[in-house]
């Protein structure tokens, strides 16, 4: 009735405001969208393009640099069998929490699962420290300084993300398709042949995220000594200054990231359906069978171990506590340097991944593919996204950015946007589009629309989009390690370097600044988290 | 024999159902009608055990199945349950959603039981389909033929056949008294459609706002 009211009373001039209103709003959502693709691929594609008129001059010793020779194929052996190792071990483990967890939504206290995305955003540099103390202490030299302490410490700082990933797979599974198994079959017939097939997609996507974070990482193997292919690509740039170089070395680690993006690709859409609905499993998880209990406890302690080896170590590393302070107070700078880079890249990413998270929530006839290109820039190896910024601002341009504060904001920004990207976008796709039509139907300035029911509406997932980019951009030093310029050093950078050097109070306290700092905004999130459920 | 006695089920300051008490007589077809949101799904998630009552008992075959303290799991209840939406498991096939519960059958009269009831729901040469693959009316006879699979004591229906058209209504209320007349089930069936309520049941409880109404209306 309202549509037709106003349609009947609406003028010529009203409709031609309305349809250049729509063409604006269509406008400013193609130019964020290209802007995400700029940011996303545009060190990439300008490394590619250097590689490609190397190679077309005729300069055949490249070519050869395609083909991994006998040391660099058996580093790569090495990375995939560390990332898959690891990658396995967490998604059991946190498949193992999560079930649990899951079980606990009907009770009062179950909002507080989500507290495990506090300890996500603790970068895994600082899990290799506090865990190299405990070894030492505890005398496992068989973790110290090896492939077996590295997997260690890495499974340990990707578990908490691994259970968040876990429980989101778990609850893309309605409760009716639940109720419907239990009420024929036992519990653990219900967990096997209905509510893990129908999470494995998520779980599957879970995993693959897990083993490209692996893959591409450096920073944990190389401090416990291990050589993996990554940290090759950095050696071989800053051996060589040699962009296209290291972009040929980078190019077998992009494939297989590349390669295990594309198997997700069913998942991807499934994550979007999380269930709207609350799923009660208590009915089934009550009576699962004592050797999965016993598994779901052991692997309890596991996290339990997680969260309190590298509070405590930290905690009893830094005394005496004026050391603390004063080292604490010699490093603002660092700590400014970090806040300001992590909030620049936060607020920045929001609007290329606002741009872009419309254009794949519209996307009807290629969505696969528009995801696919949203989520492949995740492949790409943070030092590669160093060597691209390089190879694009170290030249004269008519702004300079090269050695300024911008070039490791924008590495933040090519590594995390495409998260942000994906968060608001599954907001969107899960929006009830009749509430923004209602709001166009009312309303003919879209801008005004916007503000008032669109933004309100999509507040929590650009918020915890931010937050994600903020936390991550904070821990972030496989990109910035390159491009950050002198003299405005980050405090994960400055951790990382003097980890290189053995273990100090100093190290501890700097690191302990770094946890406060990502748990205060993984209890911020966790709680807006907790608190937009309990309002459901 | 299905009987409850005070049962309550509240969701916050919300009584979902408020001291609901109800005999049923074995092999007995009921009706429960009642508008939305008065509590009939609720007390059917009771009865099948999928929610546990605050207060009362629940009773089946004289066996004390639901209490606030005890609750007897659903896959031990011999109940079929079937659900407003089809809620079929889009990883299996129809026959392999029909055979889910079947695991205590070897497995030749699995297959047999499977395609008597694609037959009798007129879903012949649809068994290897899936899901996505099947009309909204042929879901729904998937689901039901899975909830008359293992040949249940109790049958509760949720509102089954909920936005059919009519002849695909009548067709599977046909089918389904064919099947109850064979295993001499106990049938609760929910509805908020009059009509539908008198041809299934031979006795008719209304609901509203969480409480039974005290005297059944008869058809007989």
């Amino acid at each position: 009735m309202a549509t037709m009211h106003l349609t009947a009373n609406s003028r010529p001039g009203e409709s031609r405001q309305g349809q250049s209103n729509g063409l604006l709003v269509r406008l400013i959502v193609v130019g964020l969208g290209t802007l995400f693709l700029l940011v996303a691929y545009g060190p990439l594609l300008a490394l590619m393009v250097m590689t490609l008129q190397r190679l077309l001059d005729g300069e055949s010793a490249w070519w050869r640099l395609l083909l991994p020779e006998a040391r660099r194929m058996s580093l790569l052996l090495r990375s995939l069998a560390y990332a898959v190792s690891v990658s396995g071990t967490v998604t059991i483990l946190g498949l193992l929490i999560a079930s649990l967890l899951w079980g606990l939504r009907a009770r009062p206290w179950a909002r507080g699962r989500w507290l495990v995305l506090v300890f996500a955003p603790i970068p895994p540099y600082i899990h290799a420290l506090a865990w190299r103390i405990a070894f030492r202490q505890l005398a496992l030299r068989a973790f110290d300084a090896s492939l077996t302490g590295s997997w260690w410490v890495q499974s340990m700082a990707l578990l908490p993300l691994a259970v968040a990933l876990a429980l989101i797979g778990l609850e893309t599974v309605s409760r009716e398709a639940i109720a419907a198994a239990c009420v024929q079959r036992r519990p653990a017939r219900v967990l096997a042949r209905v509510v893990l097939p129908l999470a494995l997609p998520v779980i599957t996507v879970g995993a693959v995220l897990l083993f490209i974070l692996t893959l591409l990482d450096y920073t944990v193997p190389s401090l416990y000594g291990v050589s993996v292919y990554p940290l090759e690509v950095f050696v071989e740039f800053s051996a060589t200054n040699e962009p296209v170089r290291a972009f040929l070395y980078a190019l077998p680690l992009l494939a297989l990231a590349g390669a295990s993006v594309l198997l997700c690709r069913p998942g991807l859409r499934q994550v979007l359906q999380r269930g709207a609905a609350p799923v009660r499993p208590d009915a089934i998880l009550a009576r699962l069978p004592v050797w999965l209990r016993m598994l779901q406890g052991g692997a309890v302690a596991v996290m339990a171990l997680q969260i309190t080896v590298p509070l405590a170590v930290l905690l009893t590393s830094v005394r005496p506590w004026q050391t603390a302070l004063y080292v604490t107070a010699a490093a603002r700078g660092e700590i400014g340097h970090s806040v300001a880079i992590a909030a620049a890249a936060a607020g920045l990413a929001l609007l290329p991944a606002y741009g872009a998270a419309r254009w794949l929530a519209g996307a009807k006839p290629a969505r696969d593919l528009c995801w696919l290109a949203v989520v492949l820039p995740l492949a790409i190896p943070p030092p590669l996204i160093g060597i691209g910024l390089i190879a694009i601002l170290n030249r004269d341009l008519p702004v300079d950015l090269y050695s300024t504060i911008w070039m490791p904001i924008l590495a933040s920004l090519a590594r995390f946007a495409p998260l942000a990207t994906m968060i608001i976008a599954a907001r969107l796709v899960r929006l009830d589009r009749a509430l923004l039509e209602a709001a166009r139907i009312l309303e003919r300035r879209r801008l005004v629309a916007f503000w008032r029911v669109d933004l309100p509406l999509i507040a929590p997932a650009v918020f915890a989009a931010a937050a994600t980019v903020f936390v991550l951009s904070l821990g972030e030093v496989g990109a910035t390690l390159l491009v950050v310029p002198a003299g405005q050093t980050t405090l994960a950078i400055k951790v990382y370097n003097y980890l290189h050097y053995g273990a100090s109070e100093a190290v501890a306290a700097l690191s302990l600044v770094g946890v406060l700092l990502c748990l205060m905004v993984g209890l911020l999130a966790a709680s807006l988290l907790a608190r937009r459920e309990g309002a459901r | 024999m299905m009987e409850l006695r005070a049962v309550c089920k509240s969701y916050g300051p919300v009584a979902a159902v408020a001291s609901a008490s109800l005999t049923i007589a074995p092999g007995e077809r009921v009706a429960l009608l009642g508008p939305s949101g008065s509590g009939k799904t609720t007390l059917l998630r009771l009865i099948a055990g999928l929610e546990r009552p605050d207060a009362g008992e629940i009773h089946l075959g004289g066996r004390l199945v639901s209490t606030p303290r005890l609750l007897l799991p659903p896959y031990a209840r011999r109940i079929g349950f079937v659900f407003q939406a089809p809620t079929l498991w889009p990883h299996m096939t129809a026959s392999q959603n029909i055979a889910f519960g079947l695991s205590g059958m070897p497995r030749a009269g699995r297959g047999q039981r499977v395609d008597e009831l694609l037959t009798g729901m007129g879903l012949h040469g649809l068994g290897a389909r899936y899901p996505d693959q099947l009309s909204g009316g042929e879901a729904r006879r998937v689901s039901l033929a899975r909830a008359l699979a293992p040949r249940p004591r109790y049958l509760l229906l949720d509102e089954p056949l909920t936005n059919l058209d009519q002849a695909i209504k009548s067709t599977l209320l046909e089918l389904l008294a064919a099947e109850l007349d064979r295993t001499g089930a106990t049938l609760l069936y929910v509805t908020h459609d009059q009509a539908e309520a008198s041809v299934m049941a031979a006795k008719v409880i209304t609901m509203a706002q969480g409480r039974l109404a005290p005297e059944p209306l008869s058809h007989e």
